[in-house]
């Protein structure tokens, strides 16, 4: 039977994840999805000491894959933004230097930052427009649904920022 | 000061230079990295997602060209620009293994 675990929150805290995949693998769980809420199912199977990546990448081409396999990685889920590699202890790390993954961090991270900013905009735009035009009860279910939008790449935002720093810092 | 990133600088990094040198035939991406294996005795290891980003900015600067697609796998050769860039790296560490070389010589005849 299969069991399900909650995200720790993959963009902020993608280690957490990590440990907590690899910790479910030993005890004979292994993830084979995640949701677009952030739970992930794993299948049960034996016990085994696998290790697992994470990376970011976005408008993935055709050859992606290949570069994985090819260094034994095996992908598990593979989204646009998203993908999680499983591997077996003593795999090279799918970041060797510290100037790609600060690459590919920056590059997702400004990508971030321009959708907060056109979420911060939007949302204050309509703070300002409900000054002049009442929309009654439905006033507050917009204002909400905004703040989600705005919410998620703000969040994003703020793992990236983290990442950057952290990097750059070690 | 931010730092300034190796494809503003020109200054290449190890691994950067050794994906170039790699790339002076045309080649599938994910070759690379087992070539890089064996060239160095595997004491060189470029990770998946390290080759991956390194070759797509590559592509983005323009030292690297893409060729049309063998199936899925793609083809990446380097251009004029990226050999005039890997020719001026080539040649300032050369300039300083010499110098080592020279400085170190002096040191083992002194002692």
């Amino acid at each position: 039977m299969g069991k399900y675990r909650l995200s720790n929150g993959l963009m902020v805290f993608p280690d957490k994840d990590i440990k907590m995949l690899e910790a479910m693998s030993r005890k004979g769980y292994h993830v084979d999805s995640i949701n677009a809420f952030g739970l992930y199912h794993f299948s049960e199977g034996e016990p085994k000491d696998y290790i697992y990546a994470i990376n970011y990448e976005q408008n993935l081409r055709e050859d992606f894959l290949d570069y994985y396999q090819a260094s034994g990685w095996t992908p598990i889920i593979v989204q646009d933004g998203i993908q999680i590699f499983r591997g077996v202890p003593g795999s090279i790390p799918i970041f060797t230097d510290k100037d790609s993954k600060l690459e590919m961090l920056c590059r997702y991270r400004n990508g971030y930052l321009k959708a907060t900013i056109v979420t911060f905009l939007l949302l204050l735009l309509y703070t300002l427009s409900t000054r002049m035009i009442n929309l009654g009860v439905w006033e507050v279910v917009i204002w909400a649904c905004l703040w989600c939008v705005f919410v998620f790449p703000a969040t994003c935002l703020y793992g990236l920022v983290r990442a950057v720093r952290q990097l750059k810092k070690g | 000061m931010g730092r300034v990133s190796p494809y503003e600088s020109g200054e290449l990094t190890d691994s950067i230079f050794i994906i170039l040198l790699c790339m002076l035939q045309p080649v599938h991406g994910y070759k690379i990295m087992q070539r890089i294996q064996e060239l160095t005795d595997g004491e060189l290891q470029i990770g998946p997602a390290t080759m991956y980003t390194t070759i797509s900015k590559l592509c983005e600067v323009g030292w690297v060209e893409e060729l049309a697609s063998d199936g899925n796998r793609r083809q990446y050769v380097i251009s004029e620009e990226g050999m005039a860039v890997l020719q001026k790296n080539f040649n300032f560490r050369k300039k300083i293994m010499a110098l080592a070389t020279e400085l170190l010589t002096q040191y083992e005849e002194e002692k």
